[in-house]
């Protein structure tokens, strides 16, 4: 870690990415058709933004004494019909000091509706990268220990995934499980990501086996588990972690992709993916530049940052060997 | 040689069960079935709804028709769409050479400009405007061919900006949008990939004997380094296609280009087996070929490799 701070291609993705968790995290506290405090009916209430009571549901702030806005003042999923905005002309409406960065054809503000995907996409793209790691690393791990029987099943298994075209399999998956939720969808994407790292670590235990230290363990009496959770996989982590840094991006990528196909988060939901999605609904807009411009530069250069994370980490690792 | 080729082809067979029956359960397991659909929208009675199907041979357990279906596959016989009622392998001859069209030529433009742009860069590694290349590699690695889609729909197709292209279809030079769409993310990649190997190769011994013997840098560069930085790169001209074919679903979709990728799509969302069953078999099959090719390829490259052993 220290040395990937040093590292200064390393340091800036770190911060660009710490920044972007912080925005993502505080979506609520920064973009919300609730106010930070209000002082209404002489009752204070704190933060509604975050517990959204049902006393304040349907309640126009003009009645207040006072309140705090969040520094965007909309929500998400506000169209034209709630925040009853009136304009000559119907929306997208192109940036302006009320939309900081415009609204879509329904009068959702865009600066709300990204920050409020970014923790989606995030939480989809960082989950999904964990789980697989965890698949790969369990299979490749097998695979490459055990040997024989055990690995050419599972090295055709792997190879069945690599050749199958992912998406179609993505595909038929995600219609087999719609549910209102991200966990299918981090399941699904687990489930095709998985088997580069099973591919890599399936290499690393190989090379690693007949090395003397695992030699002297196994001489020790060390079980295959200990073997494989002890000296093994630590040992493996390098090249598994440039691995798991660059699949981050690959995965952000690959639900814009999805929500595109209509199988990534159900649509009222923001996503990266759904709001690139919407840009392309509205493209018969022509001019509503503003819709497509934000949420691609915000992919972009999220996953810029991401991957230069994970060169920095493979400098780092390459450094130490 | 003749035989790893046959090793190969029989080695392929349980790879290409793999897939079929990965598939097939798939689809079989997704809810609803291209019938339950009519019933919905035409007021069909259940009792036509399940004649139908027993017709079709839906009602049979899911082994029975994997069976039946490769039965009929190993004769040529994809079966008739279950929507159209058109033979699926039509279906497929109507698709296949529009997405080989679009894809064929990313995947020719891509590796084709790789190679030099990757040499170059590899030889110039601490010019200034390498280094800028290099990051700006870095950064068209990020932006997804999607985004990059729609960008380029709304300034040369969209009717504001600078209409030269149509919105939809692949006719009137249609096919050139999505295909520079494609070649984007493969150009990037392979790029990449030829630099970082071509590096390595330029720090070998025989490349320090070449120059030494006198023969002149150019010679050196493209023959003797490049020559042994191919295999990397022909390794993954194999790993790329089946991504290439996954990337065309949202960008035939996008163009509205009626190739593989979106029949594959279509098919799957309106549940008509056979032709989903059709889609994957073909593209198994692609996959798997090509890939047996960039093997061969190996040994015309680097006539170390001796297929026979390796196999």
């Amino acid at each position: 870690m220290r040395r990937l701070w040093g590292d200064r291609g390393g340091r800036r993705s770190l911060l660009f990415l710490g920044t972007l968790l912080v925005l993502a995290l505080g979506a609520d506290l920064l973009a919300s058709d609730l106010p930070l405090a209000v002082r209404l009916d002489g009752q204070t209430w704190w933060l509604p933004c975050l517990s959204r009571p049902v006393a304040l549901q349907g309640r126009s702030l003009a009645d207040a004494e006072w309140s705090w806005r969040t520094p965007i003042p909309w929500g998400p999923l506000q169209t034209v019909a709630s925040t009853g905005e009136e304009r000559p002309e119907p929306p997208p409406w192109a940036p302006d000091a009320h939309h900081w960065l415009g609204t879509d054809e329904l009068g959702r503000d865009v600066a709300a509706r990204l920050l409020h995907g970014a923790r989606v996409s995030l939480f989809v793209a960082v989950f999904t990268v964990l789980i697989s790691l965890g698949i790969g690393l369990l299979i490749g791990g097998v695979s490459g220990y055990a040997g024989g029987l055990v690995d050419a099943v599972l090295s055709r298994l792997l190879e069945v995934m690599q050749t199958f075209p992912l998406v179609f399999f993505l595909i038929a998956l995600l219609s087999l499980i719609r549910v209102q939720s991200l966990w299918p969808l981090v399941l699904a994407l687990a489930l095709t990501r998985w088997t580069d790292v099973a591919r890599l670590v399936r290499a690393e235990v190989l090379s690693l086996e007949s090395r003397e230290f695992v030699l002297a363990a196994r001489a020790l009496g060390a079980s295959p588990a200990r073997i494989i959770t002890r000296h093994l996989l630590p040992n493996a982590l390098g090249p598994v972690l440039v691995v798991a840094t660059f699949g981050v991006g690959s995965a952000i990528l690959l639900e814009t992709a999805l929500s595109f196909l209509g199988l990534g988060v159900a649509p009222p939901t923001a996503s990266w993916g759904e709001l690139l999605t919407e840009a392309h609904r509205t493209l018969h807009h022509p001019g509503a530049w503003w819709l497509a411009l934000f949420p691609g530069l915000a992919i972009a250069s999220t996953v810029l940052a991401v991957n230069g994370l994970g060169e920095a980490v493979r400098r780092s690792f390459d450094g130490r060997s | 040689m003749r035989r790893y080729v046959l090793r190969r082809l029989l080695l392929m067979v349980p790879t290409f069960l793999g897939i079929t029956v990965l598939t097939f359960s798939l689809a079989m397991l997704a809810p609803g079935d291209p019938f339950q659909l009519d019933l919905e929208t035409a007021g069909l009675g259940a009792q036509a709804v399940a004649q139908q199907r027993v017709q079709r041979g839906l009602d049979a357990p899911i082994p029975l028709q994997f069976g039946r279906w490769l039965s009929r596959v190993v004769r040529f016989d994809f079966g008739r769409s279950l929507i159209d009622q058109r033979p699926v392998l039509d279906k497929l001859a109507e698709a296949l050479p529009r997405t080989a069209l679009v894809a064929g030529l990313a995947l020719l433009l891509g590796f084709g400009l790789a190679v030099p742009l990757g040499v170059v860069l590899a030889t110039n590694q601490k010019r200034r405007w390498a280094r800028a290349v290099e990051l700006l590699l870095l950064a068209a690695w990020s932006v997804p061919s999607f985004w990059l889609a729609v960008l380029l729909l709304m300034l040369f197709a969209g009717p504001r900006y600078l209409p030269l292209f149509p919105v939809q279809g692949l006719a009137d030079g249609g096919f050139v949008l999505p295909v520079i769409c494609l070649t984007w993310p493969t150009l990037v990649i392979a790029t990449r990939q030829v630099r970082s190997a071509m590096e390595e190769s330029l720090c070998q011994d025989y490349v320090k004997a070449a120059r030494a013997r006198g023969i002149p840098e150019r010679r050196v560069i493209w023959r003797h380094a490049l020559r042994n930085s191919l295999l990397p790169v022909v390794t993954m001209f194999g790993l790329h296609l089946p991504h290439l074919v996954g990337g065309s679903v949202a960008i035939e979709r996008i163009f509205g280009i009626p190739g593989m990728g979106l029949l594959a799509f279509d098919s799957i969302g309106t549940r008509d087996y056979p032709t989903v069953m059709g889609v994957a078999t073909t593209m198994a099959l692609v996959t798997m070929v090509s890939m047996l090719l960039v093997d061969l390829a190996y040994g015309s490259i680097d006539p170390r490799i001796r297929l026979e052993r390796a196999g």
